[in-house]
């Protein structure tokens, strides 16, 4: 049909212009640069395992190796404590920080987005309903309140952790999409919209939507990086998915069993792997907010 | 076509009023009167003009017209029908049969929708047509306000087209229902004058072809005369003068349509330009102020009105008055009929919109 040709050319219209002022901020290339080398050993995680199983990141032990050695040709980057491979449980690592950072900041970008965009639509009690919840979740402390979870139930299941963040993470962002939705809602084409008759729900999701979620992507990359931040902070304090292999699960095994100062081969990957992966996020986050607010770009742009 | 007797909106005694709330620091709310009990009616297939400066209510009562805000007190009705408490399918009904085209064409179109998306958009609100024949509808309204070739504007969005070009559009939106009745608050003050009487010419084309009756809010008499067959002058709220509008701008018999008048600006062969001179160049003082603030009844237009008279006009409201058939004034002391002076709007002199 017409209107699905039409909608795509002013989608890519957009998405080419804003890409262009993107291409301009090195933060923005560094990040996405980054974050595309991540990206790459997130894939290649699955390649060690099927070289030989004792690469696997998890079971796989070397036959001949039962405690920490340093990098070597078979392994790169040395083995851990009971002889697995350390560059595998890197790898690894990244498929779980993608995993990890990307479903929680996704749900809690729509839960933020869609309880936004109706508070502020609504108004009135439901407006004040939801912003006081949104208030009551924002002064909890997300860690601590994990924290006591997993010590109530014992060990977390690695969504249940992601479902949680997601949980605790939203009301940053509706209180923005929020006062979006109100600056939106008297803009005369929301009064045009009423006018020809359309309902609350073709408001709220044709006209407002459509303005609002630039921003709630924007978001998005910063609530990847605490996401990652904060799973890696419970598995290092114990409390981590045991069956899953994370950057700080790995730097937990580190520090249990005693090799904190003297194996710096297994505690500086994944040390540094976590600071520059919520960096990158946050590169990306800082150049696409100069693309969505013309006031952030260098005055040099405007000339 | 011919514009009959029969009404098609009534609006009577309709006051809004808008309250700002008490807040911790101010105990006493505040109000202001956008509308003072307004009584008027349209008829089926006229172009009635609302001319007033700016904060005069004129927006509010389209606003109130096409139900974007409820009044605060009385009863508009669109064929008879009361519209202030109209639910669910009877305002879905009332929606298709009211549109309005709004001041601004940069605020009034969704910068993400695509032109075919918010023309179309009333059709599939309203479930008329399929996807099949949508496509024609919006192609044939759009060649109607001058957009052609049609399908060269389809797939554009409203920041590739100019101001002219966007109200085009919107008009097109407004008008693809085959509305009775629609409300155009200033469509044209954001246009230049070259822009604005295409527009015209598209409103009176609309009028012919659908019959549709039209409230044209403006703040320009001469875009009034050129459009509208009457006309209401109104001033904070109060309707001040009502009739036809060649007769309400040759002959003018209320003071601020005559300050209005002389307001506009004028070319060609003037030659000594009459002026009624009845707009006083500061505003009496002592009236809001003084004492029972707020209770007091006065003509709202006294504070700058040169031939008022301050122990009728400071203490009464005015009421509204037939001088002739069909022509009303809101004054104790209407003007006399001028003797033909030479005033702009003959045939060398013109008035500039």
């Amino acid at each position: 049909m017409a209107g699905s040709v039409q909608k795509r050319a002013g989608f890519k219209g957009a998405f080419l212009e804003g890409w262009e002022i993107f291409k301009e901020s090195l933060l923005g290339r560094i990040g996405l640069t980054l974050i595309l080398i991540f990206a790459l050993m997130a894939v290649a995680s699955f390649i060690p395992p099927m070289i030989d199983p004792m690469y696997h990141p998890m079971h796989g032990v070397d036959p001949e190796i039962s405690f920490s050695t340093g990098p070597s040709l078979r392994h790169w980057l040395g083995t851990d404590f009971m002889g697995r491979d350390i560059l595998s449980q890197l790898l690894a690592g990244a498929r779980v920080a993608f995993m990890v950072g990307v479903s929680a900041a996704f749900m809690s970008i729509f839960l933020g987005t869609s309880i936004g965009m109706i508070a502020g639509y609504m108004g009135k009690a439901v407006d004040t309903m939801l912003m006081r919840l949104a208030d009551m979740i924002m002064v909890m402390p997300t860690l601590l309140v994990v924290l006591i979870l997993s010590s109530l139930f014992g060990q977390l299941n690695i969504w249940t952790i992601v479902l949680i963040i997601a949980l605790f993470r939203w009301p940053g962002v509706s209180r923005v999409i929020r006062s979006q939705t109100l600056s939106l809602k008297t803009r005369p084409f929301i009064e045009a919209a009423r006018v020809a008759g359309a309902s609350h729900f073709r408001i709220i999701f044709r006209h407002i939507m459509p303005n609002v979620l630039p921003l709630s992507f924007l978001y998005m990359t910063f609530r990847v990086t605490s996401a990652i931040i904060i799973e890696a902070a419970l598995a290092f304090l114990g409390f981590g998915d045991p069956g899953t292999v994370s950057w700080g699960m790995m730097l937990q095994w580190v520090w249990k069993t005693g090799h904190m100062f003297k194996a710096p081969y297994w505690l500086l990957p994944p040390g540094i792997c976590i600071s520059l992966i919520t960096l990158s996020f946050y590169m990306l986050g800082r150049a696409m907010d100069e693309v969505l607010d013309p006031r952030l770009r260098k005055e040099a742009d405007a000339s | 076509m011919e514009v009959t007797g029969e009404h098609i909106v009534e609006f009577e005694g309709v006051t809004k009023i808008y309250k700002s709330k008490a807040s911790l620091f101010s105990r006493s709310s505040e109000e202001v009167v956008a509308l003072r009990d307004l009584t008027l009616n349209i008829r089926k297939g006229e172009i009635f003009g609302l001319v007033g400066e700016s904060g005069s209510g004129k927006t509010t009562a389209g606003r109130l017209l096409v139900k974007l805000e409820e009044p605060t007190e009385g009863v508009i009705k669109l064929d008879g029908t009361d519209i202030t408490k109209l639910k669910g399918g009877r305002l879905k009904e009332f929606r298709r049969n009211v549109q309005m085209i709004f001041q601004d064409p940069y605020q009034s179109l969704n910068p993400q929708v695509s032109i075919f998306e918010a023309v179309c958009e009333p059709l599939v609100i309203h479930g008329i047509g399929n996807s099949g024949n949508r496509k024609e509808m919006v192609e044939e309204m759009l060649a109607l306000v001058g957009l052609s070739p049609p399908e060269d504007f389809l797939a554009r969005y409203p920041h590739q087209l100019s101001g002219g070009q966007r109200q085009r559009v919107a008009i097109a939106r407004a008008m693809i229902l085959k509305p009775t009745m629609v409300v155009a608050d200033e469509p044209t003050s954001m246009l230049d004058a070259s822009i604005s009487a295409q527009i015209f010419n598209i409103l009176l084309d609309m009028r012919e072809r659908f019959q549709v009756s039209i409230l044209f809010i403006t703040h320009s008499l001469a875009a009034a005369r050129y459009l509208c067959d009457r006309l209401g002058v109104i001033y904070k709220g109060s309707l001040m003068e009502l009739g036809p509008s060649g007769v309400i701008i040759a002959e003018p018999r209320h003071p601020y349509t005559q300050a209005l008048i002389d307001a506009l600006p004028k070319f060609g062969q003037c030659g000594s330009v009459f002026h009624y001179g009845t707009l006083l160049a500061e505003e009496r003082r002592g009236i809001e102020d003084g004492e029972g603030k707020g209770t007091k009844e006065f003509c709202p237009f006294f504070p700058r009105c040169r031939p008022a008279r301050a122990e009728k006009c400071a203490n009464a409201m005015p009421r509204l008055e037939n001088l002739s058939p069909g022509h009303a004034i809101r004054c104790f002391f209407p003007a006399r009929p001028s003797l033909q002076v030479e005033t702009a709007g003959s045939s060398k002199c013109y008035y500039g919109i």
